[in-house]
């Protein structure tokens, strides 16, 4: 638990160091531009938060456990999953690019 | 270990901040190949970890049969991860550089572990997520 609130700080200082500290709602101008503006992005974030939840509980880990240890010590299944999630990632990040244009 | 959790955990937090896997813009010039920036950071953060699992934590190999749920739970976390622009560790981050929204996402994960539990026990029977991450 330390670990996670220590991994906030740690954000919060590089953010002041990187001057690009503020309080806001989603994750950066792009968000609004490819996936939701406004307050419409709240209940998008949540239902991606779900299927993060889901999908990394099922897949039995995320980046960190797949990509970086599993990955790191050649695990087959590991190496599947980090596949997985990567080629999904660039396939909708495709097509949510095309879409904004 | 109480401040080896704090080291550890704000090293990460401030790499992954500075670097800018926070941000959504960044995640997507990486996921179109726009800007290869991230995909060698982390490229570069598999070899330092799989070095030192190897050499110096010497943690023995997993040897967990491969499963279709790495194939099908990687898909969802794919999926997810474009959608917020988070995985796990991120969304930390995100409310650290004052993304208050990430709170909906932090909330969206944890009730989808508790969704998966929930789902696995009665459905799918694939056995305690706790004994396939990472061992």
């Amino acid at each position: 638990m330390l670990f996670l609130v220590a991994m906030a700080a740690g954000a919060f200082v590089a953010s002041i160091a990187r001057g690009t500290f503020s309080i806001h709602g989603a994750p950066g101008a792009e968000y609004a531009r490819l996936v939701a503006d406004g307050w419409h992005a709240l209940p998008v974030m949540a239902i991606g938060g779900v299927l993060v939840g889901f999908g990394t509980r099922m897949a039995g880990g995320c980046t960190s456990g797949h990509g970086l240890s599993g990955c790191g010590r050649l695990v087959p299944s590991s190496v599947l999953a980090t596949a997985t999630f990567f080629g999904v990632g660039v396939v909708v990040s495709f097509v949510l690019g095309g879409a904004a244009r | 270990m109480l401040v080896v959790q704090i080291a550890t955990g704000a090293a990460l937090g401030f790499s992954l901040g500075f670097i800018g896997f926070g941000d959504y813009g960044e995640l997507h010039r990486m996921f179109t190949f726009a800007d290869l920036r991230l995909f060698l950071t982390f490229a570069g953060a598999v070899v330092v970890t799989g070095l030192g699992l190897r050499f110096l934590v010497r943690s023995p190999l997993p040897s967990a049969p491969v499963h279709k749920s790495a194939v099908i739970g990687g898909a969802c976390f794919g999926l997810g991860w474009v959608l917020t622009g988070a995985c796990p560790g991120i969304a930390l981050v995100q409310l650290g550089e004052g993304t208050l929204g990430a709170a909906f996402t932090l909330a969206g994960m944890l009730a989808g572990i508790r969704a998966y539990d929930a789902v696995n026990q009665r459905w799918l029977r694939w056995g305690d997520p706790d004994a396939s991450c990472g061992n």
